[in-house]
C-alpha cells in the first residue's frame, strides 16, 4: 500500500496546484473585499495540497499506519474487471450509434461469456429478459425516452 | 390537518402506492443480494424516479431504503452472509437458529423486528423533527455555513479505512461541485467552454457511477476469484411457518422497544449508521437478556435486537436530514440528491414551505415499513431464491441500468460516459481504500457551503469574526470540529488511557512483590 499511497499524495498535491493554475484568472475577492469566484476553488485547492502532504507524511513517519494492506491493480481479477468496464465503454459507443436494442443484444452476451457463463439458454434469455423489461418499465409504464440509433436518424 | 389530509391523498392514490410496492419489492431484493448495497439500490433506481411527477419517485426512494436495510438479514439468517453491512450482526444468531431448523421462525422475527423498528423511528421522527425545524428556522447564512461545514465534517466518521483519504474523497466532491456556473456572481468556472459544464457535471450520473458502476466491478472480480460459484448460496434449510408466535413475540417486545429506541436515536446522530445501531443493540439485548447463554446459539433477541436497531435507523436518519439538511450516511447524502433534483430544499423551510411534502414523507415512510413486513411475511420464499442468482447474470444487468438510467436524466449520451468515467475512477479510488460516501456528500454540501459561506461574508462586509461571534453558528462550528477529530484523537486517546492503566497495574503488581 505504501508505493499507492505516495502516488495518491503526489496525485492530491497536483490536483490542487492544478485547481489553483485554472483559477488564477478569476476573481479571489471584490474590491469590497467579498470573496468572489476563486475564492472557494481556492480553498479546495489548498486542501488537497494539505491532504497530499499529510498522506506523504503518513507514509514517511507512521509506518503502521497501512501495516497488512495490500493493493494489486494489476492482477488477473482487476483485469478482468477493467476488461469489464472497457466492454460496458464499447457498448456506450454502440449505444449512441446503434441504439438500444442492438447494443445490449451485443453487450449482455459478450460480458456474460467474459464472466463464465456457457450456457446458451441462460445467455439468450437474460439478454432477451434485461432487454424486455427494461423497455416495457421504461417506454411503456414510466413513459421514457431510451438511447435512439444515431446511425439511423 | 388538510395538509396532512392531502399528503394521505398522495400516498394512498394507486400511483404512489404502487412506486412504494416496487421500491419495497427491489430494496428487499437488493437487500438480500450478497454485494449490493443499500446505497447502490438507491442509486440505481434514482434516475427513474425522474419520470414520476409530484411524490411518487420519493416515495419509491423511501421503500428501497426501509426494503434494503431489511432484504439484508434474509441471507445472513439463512446462508450466514449479511446482504448488508446492517444485517452483519444478525448473522451471530439467525444462522444457527436456521441450523436448529428453526429459519422460518427467525425470518419472521427479523421481519418483525424491522418493522417494529422502522415504524418505531418513524414515530419519532414525526414527533421530534417538527419542533427541531421550529427551532432551525431562525438560522441565517452564517448557521448555515456551520451546519454544511457540520455535515461534511461526518465524512471522518463514514470513511471506512483511512480518514485522510476519507478528507480527500471529500474535498474531490467539493471540487466537482466547483464546475460550472458561480452561484453568485454566475460566472463560469472550470467550464473551459462546454455548453456541458456550464450547468456543472451532473449529479445523477457521477452517483449511479460511483455506487453502482465501481460495484459491478467488483462483481467481476469477485466472479473470477469465485470461479462462478453459485451453490455457495444455495438455501441448505428448510422454511416452515413465517409468522412469530404470540409466545416468541411476547418474549421480544422489551428487546424491539429498547433496540428501536437505540436505533432511533444512533440513527440521528451523523456519521452513524444501520452497523453500529445493529451491533449496539445486540449488546445492549445481550446484557438486559435473561438468557444471556443463548446467545450466538439461536436465541430469538438476538436475531431481534439487531434487525430493531438497524431499521430504526430509517427515521432516525431522517431528522437530521429533514431539520436540517444534513445527510447523515452515503444513503441519506443520495436521497438528499434526489429531494433536491425534485426541488425540494431540505431543511428547516422545507417544514414552513413545503408541509404537504414533509407529511407525505411521514405517512410514506409508514407505508413502506408495513408494506415492507406484508411482503417479509408473504414472500419470502420467493426473496430466498432470487439470493442465488449468480453474478455473470447479475452484473450485465446492474450495466444495463446504470447506462439507461444515466442517459434518462437528461436524456444524453454525455451523462453515460460520465457515469462510465466515474465508476471506473470509483473502483480504483475503493481498491485504493477511499470511499465513496465523502465525494457524494461534498459534491451534495459543497453549494451549500460556499454560498452560505459567501453570502455571510457579504452581511459581514468581509469580516470572518461573524462565525464565531454568533452563538449558534460558533457551537456548529465546534461540534464540527469535535466530529471532524474524534475519529483522530479518539483511538489514540483510548490507547494511551489502555496503556497508562496497564502501566499502573504493572506498578501495583511490582510494589506488591517488592
Amino acid at each position: 500500500m505504501r508505493p499507492a499511497n505516495v502516488v495518491v499524495a503526489i496525485l492530491s498535491v497536483l490536483l490542487g496546484v492544478t485547481i489553483l493554475w485554472l483559477a488564477g484568472d478569476l476573481t479571489h475577492f471584490d474590491e469590497n473585499g467579498v470573496p468572489g469566484e476563486a475564492f472557494w476553488p481556492s480553498f479546495v485547492a489548498w486542501l488537497f495540497i494539505a491532504l497530499g502532504c499529510v498522506q506523504g507524511a503518513e507514509v514517511a513517519f507512521v509506518r503502521s499506519a497501512h501495516a497488512g494492506r495490500t493493493v494489486d491493480l494489476h492482477s488477473v481479477p482487476v483485469r478482468i474487471a477493467f476488461l469489464g468496464a472497457a466492454i460496458a465503454l464499447a457498448f456506450a459507443v454502440l449505444l449512441t450509434y446503434f441504439g438500444f436494442i442492438a447494443a445490449t443484444a451485443v453487450f449482455v452476451p459478450t460480458l456474460m461469456l467474459l464472466m463464465g457463463s456457457r450456457s446458451p439458454l441462460q445467455i439468450s434469455l437474460t439478454t432477451v429478459g434485461v432487454i424486455a423489461v427494461i423497455w416495457v418499465f421504461f417506454v411503456l409504464i414510466f413513459n421514457n425516452e431510451l438511447p435512439p440509433p444515431s446511425l439511423f436518424e | 390537518m388538510i395538509d396532512i389530509l392531502h399528503a394521505a391523498e398522495i400516498v394512498f392514490s394507486a400511483q404512489s402506492l404502487l412506486m412504494l410496492f416496487l421500491g419495497v419489492f427491489a430494496g428487499i431484493i437488493i437487500g438480500a443480494l450478497p454485494g449490493l448495497t443499500v446505497n447502490m439500490g438507491i442509486a440505481l433506481l434514482l434516475p427513474l424516479t425522474f419520470t414520476f411527477e409530484g411524490m411518487a419517485g420519493i416515495l419509491m426512494l423511501l421503500g428501497v431504503y426501509c426494503g434494503a436495510i431489511y432484504g439484508g438479514s434474509i441471507t445472513a439468517i439463512l446462508i450466514n452472509t449479511p446482504g448488508t453491512p446492517a444485517s452483519a450482526a444478525t448473522v451471530l444468531d439467525g444462522y444457527p437458529m436456521a441450523m436448529k431448523g428453526e429459519a422460518g421462525r427467525a425470518l419472521g422475527l427479523s421481519t418483525a423486528s424491522s418493522m417494529f423498528g422502522g415504524l418505531f423511528s418513524t414515530i419519532a421522527l414525526v414527533l421530534v423533527a417538527p419542533q427541531l425545524a421550529k427551532v432551525a428556522t431562525g438560522l441565517s447564512a452564517p448557521e448555515y455555513f456551520a451546519l454544511g461545514v457540520f455535515g461534511i465534517s461526518i465524512i471522518t466518521s463514514v470513511s471506512s479505512h483511512s480518514i485522510i483519504k476519507g478528507l480527500m474523497g471529500g474535498a474531490i466532491g467539493l471540487a466537482i461541485a466547483c464546475i460550472g456556473l458561480d452561484p453568485m456572481t454566475a460566472g463560469m468556472r472550470f467550464t473551459f467552454d462546454s455548453y456541458y459544464l456550464m450547468g456543472g457535471i451532473s449529479f445523477v450520473p457521477v452517483l449511479v457511477g460511483l455506487f453502482a458502476f465501481s460495484q459491478a466491478m467488483l462483481g467481476m472480480e469477485d466472479n473470477f476469484v469465485e470461479k462462478g460459484r453459485s451453490e455457495d448460496r444455495k438455501v441448505k434449510v428448510k422454511i416452515d411457518r413465517v409468522l412469530p408466535s404470540w409466545l416468541d413475540f411476547r418474549r421480544v417486545l422489551p428487546t424491539y422497544l429498547r433496540s428501536s429506541a437505540i436505533g432511533t436515536v444512533i440513527g440521528a446522530i451523523p456519521g452513524t449508521g444501520g452497523d453500529i445501531a445493529s451491533f449496539v443493540s445486540y449488546t445492549e439485548a445481550k446484557r438486559w437478556s435473561k438468557h444471556p447463554e443463548e446467545f450466538g446459539h439461536g436465541s430469538p433477541e438476538g436475531v431481534s435486537a439487531p434487525e430493531a436497531g438497524a431499521n430504526a435507523v430509517s427515521g432516525g436518519a431522517m431528522v437530521p436530514l429533514m431539520t436540517l439538511g444534513i445527510p447523515g450516511d452515503g444513503a441519506t447524502a443520495i436521497m438528499m440528491g434526489a429531494f433536491m433534483v425534485q426541488g425540494l430544499q431540505l431543511g428547516p423551510m422545507l417544514f414552513t414551505e413545503h408541509p404537504v411534502e414533509v407529511n407525505t414523507i411521514f405517512i410514506g415512510l409508514f407505508a413502506a415499513n408495513i408494506l415492507m413486513g406484508a411482503l417479509g411475511f408473504l414472500g419470502i420464499r420467493l426473496f430466498t431464491k432470487v439470493m442465488i442468482v449468480p453474478r455473470k447474470v447479475l452484473v450485465p444487468i446492474i450495466l444495463v441500468l446504470c447506462a439507461v438510467g444515466s442517459y434518462s436524466v437528461n436524456h444524453t449520451m454525455i451523462d453515460v460516459f460520465v457515469m462510465m468515467i466515474a465508476g471506473v475512477l470509483g473502483y480504483v479510488m475503493m481498491r485504493l481504500d477511499f470511499s465513496m460516501s465523502p465525494i457524494v456528500i461534498g459534491i451534495i454540501l459543497g453549494p451549500m457551503v460556499e454560498t452560505n459561506l459567501r453570502r455571510a461574508l457579504i452581511m459581514s462586509d468581509g469580516d470572518f469574526s461573524v462565525f464565531l461571534t454568533r452563538p449558534i453558528c460558533a457551537t456548529f462550528l465546534v461540534i464540527a470540529v469535535i466530529t471532524l477529530l474524534l475519529p483522530v484523537v479518539g483511538p489514540k486517546f483510548g490507547a494511551w488511557r489502555r496503556a497508562r492503566k496497564a502501566m499502573s497495574a504493572t506498578g501495583a503488581e511490582g510494589s506488591t512483590v517488592d
